[in-house]
């Protein structure tokens, strides 16, 4: 029975491994950009999260929706203004860059916000729980975080394959000068795809405050558990994406029923794993 | 011939270092005229596409298009005003289906809104005998339609400029007729071509006017079968016409 309710505990947290990923995943499949400040965006927007809430009152979930755009504002314009001329032949500058960015985001939150560490309180939600017979039960607040990161999912499906911004990420994913040609400006792709990603980030920022504590140095565990997430699904699908997180998160959760101490490393060496019998992830899309 | 002409490229050059690949290269089309490029492999004849579409930059001379100088334009740009071109090696995106990569030349190379993205869409696989398989992946087709697409996708951005890179190359001699039909169908729009070709009697079915590239010079230019008949042009064409089996 513990490990059925361990199994169902990891699923649930796989749902935010995979919130931590499809930010990460679309940004790499739009552009081969490796953003290593993905984690540091996290935990920034749980802290742009706490200052809406401590300045209006609002329930975090509520606060989302001035977080969510507030975050995507600040992709694009970190798109255009800092990341678009790193990008070219050379891998390496933008690894450079975001790597910059990801310690200036940390040192600048632990000037405003101090190394204690926070947390949003969402209220009730938070310990409620729905029995579903057999003497398990299941956590309002992780399902919201599952739910949520299908959610997430099925839009980016839909946005990918089904509208003309997809249209414009497919293309100049697929050949960026020729999609110039076409008309499209690879700037402005770049752009939107990374505010995109951003306003998943807040998501994921928000679920991330109210679920635990967070203090500035919690992003680069993030970035990991979503690079995980990511490889285990195979680079370019999304459905593969959440697939990862769940396996994480399965891993995770088994490893702690073993010994708490083990749960992360649990799921570091079932990443491993899988790399070494498919390095290609699961679900692999991309080559 | 129209008194202002379409497009009119001036003392063009490119040079890559010590090399140079287009040379001083002038000339004028009308609105409606079909210009035809031959020259033997290295000629500069992409090279002269690229400057022309706007992919790469000339180290000297100017280009105007329907009376506007748009040398320093982004190539995106001059899609929005009217330059299309296809690629010699077709370059679909792969992984989208022959509606998805037309509809992407239409919703953005001419800013359309989706609706009339979708009409333009579906009347440019019709006129490019692609509409039975709209929904195939372009990464899973034959190459003559591949090279229909890369003609629709160009198409759909509404050019009055077709740029055609070596369309014909490849082709079977049905295959090879088949496509003439759909490029003078382009052609009675009103839409100017510059075709480069190999495929001599391709661009002779086509094109009204002639001209010859070596060594990135232009060294002949007129009536197309005056050109194929002058002796400069016989000596570099000897070769590859036979080559190509061209009975111009």
């Amino acid at each position: 029975m513990e490990i059925l309710n361990a199994l169902i505990q990891g699923v649930l947290l796989g749902g935010l491994y995979a919130l931590f990923a499809a930010g990460l995943s679309l940004i790499f499949g739009v552009m081969r950009l490796v953003n290593i400040a993905h984690g540091d965006l996290i935990v920034l927007s749980a802290y742009l999260a706490l200052v809406v809430v401590q300045a209006t009152g609002l329930h975090p979930f509520v606060a989302a929706l001035a977080v969510v755009p507030l975050m995507a504002l600040t992709g694009y314009v970190l798109q255009r203004v800092l990341l678009n001329p790193t990008l070219g032949r050379d891998l390496l500058s933008p690894l450079l860059v975001t790597f910059g960015l990801s310690i200036i985001i940390q040192n600048a939150l632990l000037t405003h916000f101090t190394a204690d560490s926070r947390r949003l309180a969402a209220g009730p939600i938070e310990t409620a729980s729905l029995g579903i017979g057999g003497g398990l039960s299941i956590g309002l607040l992780p399902l919201a975080m599952f739910l949520a990161a299908v959610a997430v999912i099925v839009a980016l499906e839909f946005v990918f394959s089904r509208t003309s911004l997809g249209r414009a990420f497919r293309a100049t994913s697929d050949d960026a000068e020729i999609a110039q040609l076409m008309g499209l400006d690879r700037r402005h792709v770049y752009a939107m795809a990374m505010a995109l990603s951003a306003a998943i980030i807040a998501i994921a920022g928000v679920f991330l405050a109210v679920r635990t504590n967070f203090d500035p140095s919690t992003g680069p565990l993030r970035l990991i558990f979503g690079f995980e997430a990511v490889i285990i699904g195979g680079l370019g699908s999304l459905w593969g994406t959440l697939a990862g997180g769940v396996v994480l998160g399965v891993a995770q959760a088994l490893g702690a029923q073993i010994d708490p101490g083990y749960q992360v490393l649990a799921g570091h060496i079932v990443f491993f794993l899988i790399l070494v019998v498919r390095p290609r992830g699961l679900f692999p899309r991309m080559d | 011939m129209a008194s202002v002409p379409l497009l009119s490229v001036s003392g063009l050059v490119k040079r890559y270092g010590a090399l140079l690949v287009t040379d001083d290269v002038s000339l004028t089309l009308a609105p409606g005229e079909a210009l035809g490029i031959l020259g033997p492999n290295g000629a500069g004849k992409t090279t002269l596409f690229n400057l022309i579409a706007g992919t790469v930059a000339p180290s000297a001379g100017t280009i105007m298009f329907a009376g506007a100088d748009v040398t320093t334009l982004r190539a995106r740009e001059r899609c929005r005003r009217g330059i299309a071109r296809s690629f010699q090696i077709p370059h679909p995106f792969v992984g989208m289906t022959i509606y998805e990569n037309v509809l992407t030349g239409a919703a953005f190379g001419r800013g359309l809104t989706e609706r009339a993205a979708q009409d333009r869409c579906i009347d440019v696989l019709e006129r490019t005998g692609l509409i039975r398989k709209a929904n195939a992946l372009a990464g899973d087709l034959t190459l003559l339609e591949r090279k229909r697409l890369e003609l629709a996708r160009a198409l759909a951005t509404e050019p009055s400029l077709l740029l055609l890179d070596e369309i014909a190359g490849g082709l079977t001699e049905a295959e090879c007729q088949s496509l003439i039909g759909t490029i003078r169908d382009v052609r009675a729009t009103g839409v100017s071509i510059i075709w480069i070709e190999h495929v001599v009697h391709a661009l002779l079915a086509v094109v009204d006017r002639m001209t010859v590239l070596d060594f990135g010079r232009k060294i002949a230019e007129g009536d197309p079968q005056a050109i194929m008949a002058s002796p400069e042009v016989a000596s570099i064409y000897m070769g590859l016409e036979d080559h190509g089996g061209a009975h111009g």
